[in-house]
């Protein structure tokens, strides 16, 4: 297959590394031993599929220029936690290794998964080494050209709602992820074997490099893995908090009677694109087929594997399975798929989740006698921030002494399983003792916004999100609307982390103190917002959003969502407002 | 040349300051004396000597394709910085195609036999159309480099098919010491593979970086590092008579 790549368009300049990468090898077990605070962009692009990324601190670079020193490269890496759930003993390990080779915090993220950021170069080995290692928490493909973090519903195992078919869930995540590890064993030699490695007394390290020239292929990613990143969901007909059309692959569970008949697979959704490049889009995943559960995997292969086959190779901004899908039409996609598939499959049922639920606060599990307890992270953020939120402490303190079940959500929030009755209570007081808040204790607007991380360790972002999002939820509280039931989320650039493009309200960062806004979506994730403005500073996003929602609130019908009436008065009428409010306020 | 009394002698010219052979290079011989360079610290030391004392010589590069993209954005920074067009030879684009027809892209793996040919195509040919265009080639050899290269001289005729060409190392017994100093001192644009351990740079893949006390061209080709020690390291632009 990939002789049929070379004789398309001329292949981009990663298609090149990951060709001629011996399995994903490189030049990163040479550059892992060199005393250089960072590596080349060769070593960058393949260190992704390892779950590294390298980025510097930009708050420090003009400085650091004056001064004539190089920027402060720091390696962020990425887990993998399939439907976000790890154990008590594994969070302890990743709030150790945080102190030991971060920056003392952990960053939940939106597919699930922890972050460790600003990892200087000479720690990424041990820091990989020990999580694997010590905790048996893998980083492969985290990132990079593969099958990601397979994101489902958290709590599907334990919340009574889904009580006839949620384990069935969480085991289809957990199958898909092992399905689509990528075979390579540089993964292993790089990272884990000791063997290879030998460890000098400056701390450095080399690598016996032995591995032969030919390159190893993988029996689903080929020689070139895939042509971009492939996110897969699960979820059923009831449940929406995996953002599921966002997903280029998603698993819909059919019910009938609480028990899974099926799946409808969805395929092509994306809400990644690039300012001013109008052949790249946001779009939501197309229902496909109807497929039952012992094909299923097989199906997302036959998904995974036309992608690879005939995905775009030449130009990275227009690789996703989306464009594929568009390019082609739906019909010929399918029959594609088919194909691979070896059968024909029936049409998709069509049926799109009924809700899309953040599992905060106190519920009752499943399992009798036992409770969990959904927590909201601000922005994912697990630190102890001074004078408020003690996220990091206070989580340490009761997974430590209780041992529960941890589940990360796709809104970056946490979950704590398996709390007994009678040890309810105690977390209870633990909780409000280091002011974290469940469903209580914040506002309806701040429980419900996203964030992604965007400055000052993100080499994509083009405006502040994270650190900007407690101010501009502080202005619209102030200005009376934190009991507003909207979904506002917000990101420093289109790549859409925090996925603004399936929120009602959604803020992306276009420049330096730049925004667009979008609204229009809707309160479930199934439909996409439209742009109504751009170039909003920060100061002027407060003023802008508050006057809508004001707006909203006096025009609104019963029961109308702020996404639902935005899209039924339309783009225009809602960009008159938004024109009167700067007006009044420049 | 009509100064032919004035000429100094090759000896006499392996015997002048890089500053003074830069001078003496660009008076004497104009557009048909250039800087060949890769960019390395050799080269961006040369480009900013010639350049601070206003000789504008023209600067060569041999663009194989398959460069790292550290060393396209410097080759940006330095067009920037000093105010030049950088000529790029490319390889002919028919004879790469049949080649990697034939053999793949990565043909280099198989065998030193393939490596050389990719070499051959990709940046001998290119680097022989770019000699034509030259009377004096100022190449960044440097003595430290290899063990092939100890005795490299400073100043040596070579032919270049039929035609005898000046092949001139200003800096063969500067040390990368020496150069970093030039560099910081002075603020040059440099490549910044060479901090990341890259001891000497050409084409992606193909160059890695050297662990301490290894041969600064050990990261060249290293899949065949335990295959054949007497592998040459040389992509030839600089044997085969051409006055190493």
């Amino acid at each position: 297959m990939s002789d049929e790549h070379q004789s398309d368009e001329k292949l981009s300049r990663v298609e090149h590394y990951k060709l001629a990468s011996r399995g994903l090898r490189g030049p990163i077990g040479i550059e892992l031993g060199q005393d250089a605070p960072a590596f080349s962009e060769e070593a960058v692009q393949l260190l992704k599929h390892h779950g590294a990324y390298q980025q510097d601190d930009r708050d420090t670079r003009t400085e650091r220029k004056k001064a004539g020193l190089d920027r402060d490269y720091r390696m962020m890496v990425r887990t993998k936690f399939p439907a976000g759930t790890i154990t008590a003993e594994q969070y302890l390990l990743c709030d150790e290794l945080a102190d030991k080779y971060g920056q003392g915090d952990l960053r939940a993220t939106s597919r699930q998964c922890f972050q460790f950021h600003g990892v200087v170069k000479r720690n990424l080995r041990p820091l990989v080494h020990d999580l694997n290692r010590l905790a048996e928490i893998t980083t492969i493909g985290a990132c990079g050209d593969v099958v990601r973090n397979t994101v489902a519903c958290p709590v599907a195992d334990i919340d009574p709602a889904f009580a006839e078919c949620g384990a069935n869930l969480i085991e289809m995540a957990r199958r898909i992820s092992a399905h689509f590890i990528p075979q390579t064993t540089a993964y292993y030699d790089l990272w884990l074997d000791d063997a290879k490695a030998t460890v000098h007394e400056d701390g450095t390290v080399t690598f016996a490099d032995d591995e032969p020239s030919g390159q190893p292929e993988d029996p689903i990613y080929g020689k070139a893995y895939l042509p971009r990143k492939f996110k897969i969901g699960v979820t059923v007909d009831f449940d929406n908090s995996c953002d599921i059309y966002t997903q280029d692959a998603g698993l819909i569970g059919v019910t009938e009677n609480g028990r899974i008949i099926g799946w409808d697979v969805t395929a092509g959704g994306g809400l990644g694109y690039t300012h001013r490049k109008p052949k790249t889009y946001a779009r939501l995943g197309s229902h496909i087929a109807f497929v039952p559960t012992e094909d299923v995997i097989g199906f997302v292969e036959a998904i995974v594997k036309v992608q690879r086959d005939h995905g775009g190779r030449s130009d990275r901004k227009h690789a996703r399975l989306k464009y594929l899908i568009d390019d082609w039409g739906l019909e010929r996609f399918r029959e594609a798929v088919f194909e691979y598939a070896g059968r024909r499959y029936d049409p998709p049922r069509g049926v799109a989740p009924s809700a899309q639920p953040d599992y905060l606060g106190w519920r009752k599990q499943l399992q009798p006698g036992l409770n969990y307890v959904g927590v909201w992270i601000e922005n994912g953020r697990i630190r102890d921030f001074d004078g408020g939120f003690q996220f990091r402490t206070g989580l340490r303190e009761i997974i430590d002494r209780f041992r529960p079940s941890v589940r990360l959500t796709p809104h970056h929030n946490v979950v704590l399983a398996n709390i007994p009755d009678d040890a309810v209570p105690e977390v209870r007081a633990l909780l409000d003792q280091y002011r974290i808040p469940t469903s209580e204790g914040i506002s309806q607007l701040r429980r419900l916004e996203m964030a992604c991380p965007a400055l000052p360790l993100c080499g994509l972002a083009m405006a502040e999100a994270e650190r900007f999002m407690p101010r501009l939820m502080s202005e619209l509280e102030a200005a009376g609307h934190g009991d507003a039931d909207v979904i506002l989320r917000i990101s420093g650039c289109p790549n859409n982390c925090s996925r603004p493009r399936t929120a009602e309200i959604g803020v992306i960062g276009c420049g330096a103190d730049r925004y667009q806004l979008y609204t229009g979506g809707d309160y479930l994730g199934t439909r996409l917002n439209e742009l109504i403005t751009e170039k909003l500073t920060g100061d002027q996003l407060g003023p802008t959003i508050g006057a809508l929602l004001t707006a909203w609130k006096a025009q609104r019908e019963a029961g109308e969502r702020f996404g639902d009436w935005s899209a039924r008065i339309g783009v225009d009428a809602i960009r008159a407002l938004t024109e009167t409010e700067s007006a009044a306020t420049g | 040349m009509g100064l032919d009394t004035q000429r100094p002698t090759v000896d006499e010219i392996g015997e002048m300051t890089p500053e003074e052979m830069l001078g003496w290079a660009h008076a004497a011989h104009g557009s048909r004396a250039a800087i060949i360079t890769s960019f390395q610290n050799t080269g961006v030391v040369m480009i900013d000597m010639a350049y601070r004392l206003g000789h504008r010589l023209r600067v060569l590069t041999i663009d194989t394709l398959r460069l790292h993209q550290e060393t396209y954005d410097l080759m940006g920074r330095i067009e920037e910085r000093y105010g030049i067009a950088i000529e790029r030879f490319r390889p002919d684009p028919d004879r790469v195609a049949r080649m990697v027809q034939q053999h793949g892209e990565y043909l280099f793996f198989d065998s030193p036999e393939k490596q050389a040919y990719c070499c051959q195509i990709r940046k001998v040919e290119p680097n022989q159309r770019a000699l034509e265009t030259v009377d004096v080639w100022f190449t960044g050899l440097r003595r430290d480099q290899s063990e092939h290269r100890r005795n490299a001289p400073r100043a040596t005729q070579i032919k270049a098919g039929q035609r005898p060409i000046l092949k001139l190392s200003p800096l063969a017994d500067w040390t990368e010491e020496d150069l970093t100093e030039y560099i910081r001192e002075r603020d040059v644009p440099y490549n910044p593979l060479i901090d990341m351990g890259y001891a000497s740079i050409g084409c992606v893949i193909c160059t890695t970086p050297t662990l301490p006390g290894e041969d600064k061209r050990a990261g060249r080709w290293r899949w065949f590092n335990q295959l054949r020690n007497e592998h040459q390291k040389e992509c030839g632009i600089h044997i085969n008579g051409s006055g190493i």
